[in-house]
């Protein structure tokens, strides 16, 4: 009895995977140079099908402009136009410039986001080596547009004004911890959002599947979770491009 | 007299008089843009002071190896990584409190 318990147990656990394999990083075309790995993997190919995806979109919906917009059209005149009053409100006239870097990140991630919520599609932004390289990429834009715009002056950014100048040696090592731990904070949010979120849904589908009968359940919830989802993928891409926008605008306007 | 057949330009148009023609309602819209702008505020704070330990941590684990000084540049960077959490905790907090009173400022206003 003990023993068939322990077999049928075994033959479960080998048809449903674990909840974090959805996670796994598979080499489709290995490739090495040198001692570095630089296969093409399921991650490329997502990362690939986002970028073609908004290309595919954009493409599509702006190929022929009308005074009348179709969906497509409009949808895409929302988003760029949601961005550009979010990136004019929160960096300034100034922030302009930078439009087309905000635009294309937050593409990216939204695309990215969105299309890991298609079944058996892999979740780019899941992996955290992918979410720290674009909060990287936002912090060292940032640096170089904070030092290029106010040269030696940038350094006054770690010294608040009203500290008096005795706590310099204390408070400018906290600043400089604060402004180094953006990157992190931008990557770790995001990633931790999306990959919690996923492994709940594939934790909740596991019960639907293990459940029998009783496993209309969790699908109820696994439905609604889904939608607050969807949601999450929406708000983080948003999140992710506010905090680029503020940033900018610590870097121009300095504080 | 109106035009029997008239064009999409003339169609919009008309469209757009319209929607101009209803009143703005100035302060649900502020309502709503404060809300986007908490939510930020509200992802934030879960994830600021731990990332300030992470970076600072990493830093002293970096400091110790170069200088050889285990274990005091892991405990001197955790000491000030926590207090740069705080710091940008407080920050985003006063930066909320005052988002808010500035709200019930132009609320009271567009009521009087």
């Amino acid at each position: 009895m003990h023993a068939d318990t322990q077999n049928l147990s075994t033959k479960a656990s080998q048809k449903i995977h674990s909840p974090l394999h959805q996670f796994e990083i598979k080499a489709l075309m290995p490739l090495h140079i040198g001692k570095y790995d630089v296969s093409f993997t399921n991650a490329s190919v997502f990362m690939v099908l986002t970028v073609l995806f908004i290309l595919i979109f954009f493409t599509g919906a702006l190929h022929k402009k009308r005074i009348i917009p179709t969906k497509f059209q409009l949808m895409a005149e929302m988003l760029y136009g949601f961005v550009a009053q979010q990136l004019e409100e929160t960096a300034g006239k100034e922030g302009k410039i930078y439009f087309p870097f905000v635009f294309s990140l937050f593409l990216f991630i939204l695309g990215a986001n969105l299309l890991g919520m298609v079944p058996y599609a892999y979740t780019v932004t899941s992996q955290i080596i992918v979410t720290f390289s674009l909060a990287m990429l936002v912090f060292v834009v940032i640096t170089c547009v904070g030092i290029l715009r106010h040269g030696r002056d940038f350094i006054t950014y770690f010294m608040p004004s009203g500290v008096p100048k005795v706590l310099f040696p204390l408070i400018v090592p906290i600043e400089l911890i604060s402004y180094l731990s953006r990157p992190v904070s931008l990557s770790i949010r995001l990633f931790a959002n999306m990959m919690a979120g996923h492994t709940m849904l594939k934790v909740f589908a596991i019960f639907t599947v293990v459940m029998g009968m009783w496993g209309v359940a969790p699908l109820v919830l696994n439905i609604v979770l889904t939608v607050f989802e969807i949601m999450v993928a929406i708000l983080q891409a948003y999140v992710f491009t506010i905090l680029t926008c503020i940033y900018l605008h610590d870097a121009i306007h300095l504080h | 007299m109106k035009n029997q057949n008239p064009t999409e330009e003339e169609v919009l148009s008309e469209k757009i008089a319209l929607f101009r023609k209803k009143p703005v309602l100035f302060p649900q819209k502020f309502s709503q843009d404060t809300g986007k702008k908490q939510a930020v505020s509200f992802f934030r704070v879960g994830s600021e002071f731990v990332s300030a330990i992470i970076a600072s941590v990493l830093l002293g684990l970096g400091v110790d190896a170069i200088f050889e000084t285990q274990p005091f540049g892991i405990l001197g960077f955790f000491i000030m990584g926590s207090i740069a959490g705080f710091l940008n905790i407080f920050r985003i907090l006063r930066k909320m409190n005052d988002e808010s009173a500035s709200k019930t400022e132009n609320e009271t206003d567009a009521h009087l």
